[in-house]
């Protein structure tokens, strides 16, 4: 998927391909087609031809596209071989010459094989210029080996043609089989006569240019081109990160915007809801606030009750009636206090004036055997929870003791 | 300065550019809506808790806590509710004698306010404790807080009395 897409971005719709023909005396002569691809077809938009120079060229290309450049004429070596070998090399064609030294495109068919060389020097130097001058080369090429891209819709059979410095000749099975350097280069910008491929015609002059052309929109720019030169390296890693930089980033900022617009609906519809709530809940404020002051009221009561122990009958005389009824008769009560009065110390908080939870017993009692008997019978009693003697003391001049006892209820 | 970087690098920095965006995005754009939304969904959930404990149930509950505290309240213009009349009666009928009525200073809890008043008879214990029960259950006095039995001799030593000392608390209104 991603493949896909990132040979989406990269494929290259519009594109131009320049002839660089050396002339004798450091002169070029300088042939450019524009190509692009409508509807799944090559288009010729349009053809210059006979251009002095590049700085000429740059004033009627349009410099954002992709360029590929064949070099041609006095300096380019072309030489056809006899029969498809693999084997061609520099030093197969000149014999002692450094490779280092050139750049070498071969290709072979069926009947012939077809060498193109040139000194790397003179390329790179125009290639820089070329740069320099604002053109994205991103293929370099020579001779005929382009022609190779438009030979299957060229419609010649058997015909010998003519560009500017070569005659290139086709067999009859569609192939070059005759590959020839003009000893006169043509200069000439009007020539008679076109080429037709496919339904349109072009121009002999421009048809290496076409080819070129043709190369780049076929170009895929993840794989070096054949002919690969340092700059041209630089050049079509630039213009490939350009494409995804320029599709990347208009891809982030429509990311972005889609995010903020929906954020922006999302926010908006959440701002009138908050809004109306707030309306409303203003609306209701008289009224809320007097729920609110009857709940704290409930709260109150309810606490009230639960701290007070209000919410349950109050049993103080059943109490009594259990203790006294609990009494043996040895025992004498002299006290009997329910649920005491709480002292300063004890009152925690505020109200609470009352231990709502304890009994205070005094007694006197002569044999403590029947004061604790009496303790026993007060265990039995369920609604008490502890039974505590607090003080016990005997006095010998009455004969008999006094008590205190403490019991705790439950609730 | 930019045309002197590669569209390598500027790929490159396209994505920390990318990064930084969508943070200034998430923290002034997104982060704000999120707010609102919690904003809101705060406002809501006070709207539905108001809702909530609606005027309906809040009336019905305060109706019931009022029927409980009812008893408790102090109410001097209904006879029923009037200590010392109703201790008064008690006493008639149990056998004991009123010795002592006295109301002591208003207190607090939890903003209500109360009024403590205490009461001593003098008599029997199962007189005393018949009249206790009695304001317990079939009064609407108040609520019996706290019962104090004492026993005493007379001055001269020749008789045992009870003393039965009551504290009676209301709500005042």
């Amino acid at each position: 998927m991603l493949r896909f897409i990132e040979q989406k971005i990269l494929q290259i719709r519009k594109a131009a391909g320049i002839e660089i023909v050396f002339l004798p005396g450091e002169k070029f002569h300088i042939n450019a087609t524009v190509v692009s691809l409508k509807k799944n077809k090559v288009v010729q938009e349009h053809s210059f031809i006979g251009l002095a120079n590049l700085n000429e060229l740059a004033k009627k290309l349009d410099q954002k596209i992709p360029v590929s450049v064949i070099f041609n004429g006095k300096g380019v070596l072309v030489k056809k071989l006899a029969g498809p070998t693999n084997n061609v090399s520099v030093q197969s064609i000149i014999p002692g010459a450094n490779p280092a030294d050139f750049y070498f495109e071969s290709f072979s068919n069926n009947s012939v094989s077809i060498a193109s060389m040139a000194r790397k020097e003179t390329v790179d130097k125009i290639l820089e210029e070329a740069t320099r001058t604002g053109f994205k080369t991103i293929s370099v090429s020579f001779g005929v080996a382009m022609l190779n891209n438009i030979i299957p819709i060229l419609e010649l059979n058997n015909e010998t043609f003519e560009t500017d410095s070569l005659a290139v000749t086709l067999n009859d099975e569609k192939i070059i089989s005759d590959v020839k350097t003009k000893e006169e280069i043509n200069v000439e910008k009007f020539q008679p006569g076109e080429i037709k491929i496919a339904d349109q015609y072009i121009k002999p002059s421009a048809l290496l240019s076409f080819a070129a052309g043709v190369f780049c929109l076929t170009d895929d720019l993840k794989f070096n081109p054949p002919v690969t030169t340092a700059l041209i390296v630089v050049q079509r890693s630039e213009w490939r990160y350009e494409k995804l930089f320029k599709a990347f980033g208009l891809g982030v900022l429509a990311f972005l915007l889609l995010i903020l617009l929906i954020n922006f609906f999302i926010y908006d519809n959440i701002f009138q809801k908050n809004q109306a709530l707030q309306f409303s809940q203003l609306e209701n404020a008289e009224q809320l606030s007097k729920l609110n002051d009857l709940n704290t009221e409930i709260g109150r009561k309810e606490r009230f009750l639960q701290q007070s122990g209000w919410k349950n009958l109050s049993r103080t005389s059943y109490f009594a009636d259990r203790v006294g009824s609990m009494t043996p008769a040895s025992v004498l009560l002299t006290v009997l206090n329910i649920n005491p009065i709480r002292t300063n110390a004890e009152t925690e908080e505020p109200g609470r004036l009352f231990k709502k939870d304890t009994i205070f017993i005094n007694g006197v009692c002569g044999e403590p055997a029947d004061l604790n008997k009496f303790i026993n019978n007060l265990k039995l009693i369920p609604d008490f929870r502890s039974i505590s003697l607090k003080n016990y003391e005997y006095r010998n001049e009455k004969e008999t003791g006094s008590f205190l006892i403490e019991a705790i209820t439950k609730d | 300065m930019l045309k002197k970087i590669t569209y390598r690098k500027k790929f490159k920095l396209l994505w920390v550019m990318a990064g930084l965006l969508l943070i200034f995005c998430w923290r002034f754009s997104i982060a704000k809506t999120i707010d609102e939304y919690r904003n809101y969904n705060q406002n809501q959930n006070a709207a539905t808790g108001n809702e909530f404990y609606n005027e309906q149930n809040l009336r019905s509950k305060s109706r019931m806590l009022d029927e409980v505290l009812e008893k408790f309240m102090l109410d001097t213009l209904d006879n029923s509710k009037n200590l010392v009349e109703v201790v008064s009666n008690l006493c008639e009928q149990n056998n004991v004698r009123l010795k002592e009525y006295k109301p002591n200073p208003v207190s607090e809890a939890d903003s209500l306010r109360l009024l403590t008043r205490s009461v001593r008879i003098e008599g029997k214990f199962t007189d005393c404790l018949r009249l206790i029960y009695q304001l317990e259950t079939r009064s609407s006095i108040g609520r019996v807080s706290s019962v104090l039995f004492k026993s005493s001799e007379n001055a001269d030593g020749s008789k045992t009395i009870l003393n039965c000392t009551f504290y009676i608390q209301n709500i005042i209104p």
